[in-house]
């Protein structure tokens, strides 16, 4: 059988033939046009990076564009995962085999995942990575048993984010007491204001309120006694720090129990509470909500005058990835070793949160200029990087609560704290 | 040539095999897969089935003996020390509560409202299948974005609840509808139900259209009234449908967990009022935020190991109960 085609005579088995050259040809071709593919692909080294701050996507952004013209045959791309999915994605890509070429694990997990021992998900940078010109803090978070995992993107300072205007409506000066924080809540509450934006609902607010708190009572001394076994959260003058968060709560948002840490953050950056818990990164966040925002950093105030106290953690630790190909982990290191300079640490100061490098001191943001003062005063490190005070995130996480239901005391919240501390009289 | 008995042709000159034909047991015996050709089309399914339920649920069995974190190699054999911890974990016996509290509530709205809804959608009206999209619409939606909208709507300072409860002269009812403990659960019970009630509604319309009109007429011709017609003729005859209701809503509640967590979080704020077994088991496998990389993946497979034979168990159980009422009324 044959039907006419454009005037020809075709029959179906000449269809059939021609299908097949089509095919055949095809088969033969792909393999070039996958080498002139796999040419144009050997120019540049395509890698994948993943951040926990979608906020800080344009800055991130920035700095990945300076190193990437510095290195034109590596290309970046940027992920940027909402903070309380990260460490799930993550997680699971280890399992899976499949995470970013530069792998950013969260601060503290490089010491709990070498001390967990097995195979590491992330390659062995000595020799390859100088971090002798990163803090103290930043080095001892990538550094283990004297090999090299990595670099920290930034460092960050938790305080008191202060809305400079409603301060300066009402006549107010910022707070450097307790007695002064809570004569200021309650003129902020007679005069029709919210003192305190908190979002409690997923503590991590309430978090960084106690151990601010704590910290002011304890000092930087004080607290290396807390993690020696030397003093305990039980004491009456650390219980006060537990008495003033509930002391606090007529002065926090209206439902602040299930007010969200983002919805917090839009609460406060719109100019609808005074004050609240915030980081060196948070104000990124506060200026892409409301870029008007007149906002300033101070220290969580003390329980008398010289005590006030800051906290200061680190951003994502950037190693790279073992399941890399070798070619990949060659250019990840690179991105790695260059973020541990001064001059990418630069930009990150300017551009994102508090620089890890010892010899970046200035920034154009007086925010980071605010928080490196704020943080002479007596400066501690985040309480879950250090090993015998890590649990103490989980014990927030599961009795902040009872605090604002009833269902515990000061006392009773300061026990579950202590509880959550191991002492190691060698720290 | 013609068979004896009519004009059709006879057996040998047929183009095919008739069933019991001698010809065909000379045949090759076919192999098994030649005789069954539908197991080719489910086998792609059933392969990923295979991978992605049937190899991790075994798994997770494993690895719920194991004291393992979820980072790095997996710890030492505790074999059943996860299970012996969970019959004491407060915070497991809150969320196995909560979780009851959640499927006896909307168990109760389901054979309530909206077999009520599904009744009042089964008369004929022009706009009925206006109000049938209208109630199945929540079920289609995005859990998490349901979640968020009700969040922003609830919220004492942002929401529109309340003012528009003020707005119309009732401003006593004002609450903080997910930060008071009191009000938190029942805010899940009413979202969760607004959610799932849609499906509810279509499997009672299924069930009622096959109700007979002529039970029903025959009943009110007898002399019953509408709520004995109800009791005795349609209620009986939609068992089906109750069944299947009742089996999907228990183990929908039980595993539930996106909407609850954009509602209550991660921890089930506040202080846990919210907090169900599908958001606990998610906490322990995976932190609870950024901050918080603590995590115990072995403890969690425990919980969900818990929770699948609970699950297991309970749906065969109701579904043979159920089954066994079924057989009764009819």
């Amino acid at each position: 059988m044959s039907e006419s085609f454009l005037g020809t005579r075709v029959s179906r088995r000449s269809i059939v033939k021609g299908m097949g050259g089509v095919a055949a040809a095809s088969a033969l071709g792909a393999p070039l046009a996958l080498r002139t593919r796999g040419a144009a692909a050997q120019d540049k080294v395509e890698l994948t990076i993943w951040g926990n701050h979608p906020e800080w996507k344009d800055p991130m952004e920035e700095i990945l564009t300076a190193f990437m013209e510095a290195n034109p045959d590596i290309s970046i791309q940027l992920t940027e995962i909402p903070g309380p999915d990260y460490n799930a994605k993550l997680q699971t890509a280890i399992t899976g085999g499949q995470p970013s070429d530069i792998l950013g694990d969260l601060e503290g997990n490089i010491l709990v995942r070498v001390a967990a021992g097995g195979e590491l998900p992330f390659i062995d940078l000595t020799g390859k990575v100088d971090i002798s010109g990163l803090t103290e803090t930043a080095r001892t978070q990538v550094e283990v048993d004297g090999k090299v995992y990595g670099c920290p993107l930034a460092a960050y300072t938790v305080g008191l984010a202060i809305q400079n205007p409603i301060f300066e409506k009402h006549g107010l000066t910022p707070p450097s007491t307790w007695d002064e924080l809570l004569s200021v809540c309650q003129a902020l509450k007679d005069a029709g204001e919210t003192p305190i934006v908190l979002g409690a609902k997923d503590w991590v607010h309430p978090y960084f309120m106690y151990i601010g708190l704590a910290s002011s009572v304890l000092g930087p001394d004080g607290f290396a006694a807390l993690r020696r076994g030397e003093r305990q959260l039980t004491e009456p003058e650390v219980v006060a720090a537990a008495q003033l968060l509930l002391d606090l709560q007529p002065y926090y948002n209206a439902g602040f129990e299930a007010t969200d840490y983002v919805t917090a953050k839009a609460i406060f950056a719109n100019g609808r509470g005074a004050m609240m818990v915030a980081g060196t990164a948070d104000f990124t966040g506060f200026r892409q909500v409301n870029p008007e925002a007149d906002l300033s950093f101070i220290a969580w105030p003390g329980p008398e005058a010289g005590k006030s106290a800051t906290t200061t953690g680190l951003e994502l630790l950037y190693t790279v990835s073992r399941f890399s190909s070798p070619e990949k982990q060659e250019a990840a290191t690179k991105f790695v070793a260059w973020l541990a300079t001064k001059e990418a640490q630069q930009l990150v100061s300017d551009k994102i949160a508090l620089p890890v490098h010892k010899e970046v001191t200035e920034s154009d943001d007086p925010i980071r200029a605010q928080t490196v003062a704020a943080s002479q005063g007596g400066d501690v490190a985040v309480w879950y990087d250090l090993p015998e005070v890590s649990d103490s995130v989980t014990a927030v996480q599961n009795n902040q609560g009872g605090l604002w239901t009833g269902r515990l005391t000061a006392e009773q919240f300061a026990q579950e704290m202590q509880a959550a501390v191991k002492p190691n009289p060698d720290a | 040539m013609r068979s004896p008995g009519g004009n059709s042709p006879s057996r040998a000159a047929l183009p095919f095999t008739l069933p019991g034909d001698s010809a065909g047991l000379h045949q090759p015996k076919r192999r098994s897969w030649e005789r069954r050709p539908h197991l080719w089309f489910i086998l792609p399914a059933l392969v990923a089935y295979g991978i992605l339920f049937i190899y991790p649920t075994i798994r997770s069995f494993y690895l719920s003996l194991f004291d393992w974190t979820g980072i790095g190699p997996i710890g030492k054999m505790v074999w059943l020390a996860n299970f012996k911890e969970l019959l004491h974990d407060e915070r497991f016996r809150k969320a196995a509560w909560n979780s009851t509290k959640l499927f006896a509530v909307i168990f109760v709205l389901q054979n309530t409202v909206s077999l009520g809804l599904a009744m009042m959608l089964n008369r004929r009206s022009p706009m009925t299948h206006v109000y049938r999209a209208i109630i199945f619409l929540p079920v289609v939606m995005s859990a998490v974005a349901t979640g968020i909208i009700w969040v922003l709507m609830l919220d004492p300072i942002i929401g529109i609840v309340n003012p528009v409860l003020r707005d119309i002269g009732l401003g006593s009812l004002q609450q903080e509808w997910q930060a008071d403990p009191k009000w938190a659960m029942k805010m899940v019970y009413l979202v969760q139900f607004w959610q799932w009630n849609g499906m509810a509604v279509v499997l009672y319309l299924a069930g009622l259209q096959n109700v007979p009109e002529d039970l029903r007429h025959a009943a009110l011709i007898d002399g019953a009234k509408r709520w004995q017609v109800f009791r005795d003729v349609t209620f009986p005859m939609l068992a089906p449908a109750f069944t299947i209701v009742t089996a999907l809503s228990f183990i929908l509640i039980f595993r539930a967990f996106d909407l609850i967590y954009v509602l209550g979080g991660s921890t089930g704020a506040p202080d846990g009022a919210t907090l169900v077994i599908g958001v606990l088991i998610y906490g322990e496998a995976f932190g609870t935020s950024s901050f918080n990389a603590a995590t115990r993946m072995s403890y969690a497979m425990a919980e969900g190991v818990t929770l699948f034979v609970f699950l297991a168990g309970m749906s065969g159980l109701l579904i043979r109960v159920l089954g066994r009422r079924e057989e009764a009324l009819h």
